[in-house]
């Protein structure tokens, strides 16, 4: 929970930034740039870390004049780097596929294989923490955007279908049902990795 | 039982989701995103996003003039075919409305 004294700083920072101090978006940059890194690293590869994050302070400057509450300033902060990791994803997924789409079918398989050959590697070697996050990560991976996003909220990160539905601006319905499609994915993907 | 149902499994997973290695940001990281800020520039009320009420408003205002054309046109064209009042009315009781309405437009 923020105290009460950052809460006045940041609506006194947030008041002048709208009055057209633009550079006064850089206390906001230092003060939230661990919390708004903390969430970005939880949802896309380290590679894109950066550039989500900085997509994220982007978006969240643009969205500055529709903050309607400034005492819930870092779960409305927090909404807008989820919904930025997301749609990175997105990005990620399509550019990944046609990647994978545009090798030949020897090239592909030995990839696979060297993925598979390299997870082995990695299931022996490590300590089991290290096993279970390779496995969450390659688990993740085969999820599509839209139901690992939902996986990572809900049953990683806790969050209520109600919360989920308000972070990522979809209907409560079509949470649910996406949920639950997603824990069935989830659930069939976990036991293959598990028997094998 | 299903994966996501086994407690302890879900748990470890979620440690796992949680532990990440420490983050080094480049250092230049901050200032290409201050730099990109001040690309933007100070936010103008065009980027400020209006309520839905004042949006509807400047809609209306904005059709306004469109409007007042359209009543201006029906109404000249009322005139000029003659409908006024008395004369449908009239119309009504000796002939075939319809006929007669027709003829008024066509015939003159």
């Amino acid at each position: 929970m923020p105290d009460e004294t950052q809460t006045t700083r940041d609506t006194d920072t947030i008041r002048r930034i709208l009055a057209g101090d633009v550079n006064a978006f850089e206390i906001i940059i230092d003060n939230y740039k661990n919390f708004i890194f903390s969430i970005v690293q939880r949802h896309v590869p380290p590679e894109l870390v950066e550039d989500t994050a900085q997509e994220a302070f982007i978006r969240i400057y643009k969205a500055l004049p529709g903050l309607d509450h400034e005492s819930r300033f870092r779960q409305w902060m927090a909404s807008i780097t989820i919904r930025t990791c997301y749609d990175t994803m997105r990005t990620y997924y399509r550019s990944r596929e046609i990647s994978m789409t545009a090798l030949a079918g020897d090239g592909e398989h030995a990839v696979e294989n060297r993925l598979t050959e390299q997870a082995r590697a990695a299931f022996r070697n490590d300590c089991n923490v290290n096993e279970t996050k390779a496995m969450l990560s390659r688990a993740l991976d085969q999820l599509t955007p839209e139901n690992r996003i939902l996986i990572e909220l809900i049953y990683l990160e806790g969050y209520s279908i109600k919360e989920a539905a308000s972070i990522l601006g979809w209907s409560t319905a079509n949470v649910k049902i996406r949920a639950y499609r997603s824990r069935q994915q989830m659930n069939k993907i976990l036991k293959h990795h598990l028997e094998a | 039982m299903k994966p996501l149902d086994d407690v302890h499994l879900k748990k470890n997973l979620s440690a796992a989701f949680h532990t990440r290695p420490a983050f080094e940001i480049s250092p230049l990281w901050q200032q290409n995103t201050m730099r990109c800020i001040r690309d933007i520039g100070p936010l103008k009320p065009s980027i400020i996003p209006q309520p839905a009420k004042y949006a509807f408003a400047e809609l209306v205002w904005k059709m306004a003039p469109a409007f007042c054309m359209l009543l201006i046109i029906l109404i000249t064209g009322m005139v000029s075919m003659d409908l006024s009042l008395d004369t449908v009315i009239n119309d009504s009781f000796i002939e075939d409305p319809v006929v007669t309405l027709y003829s008024g437009i066509f015939w003159g």
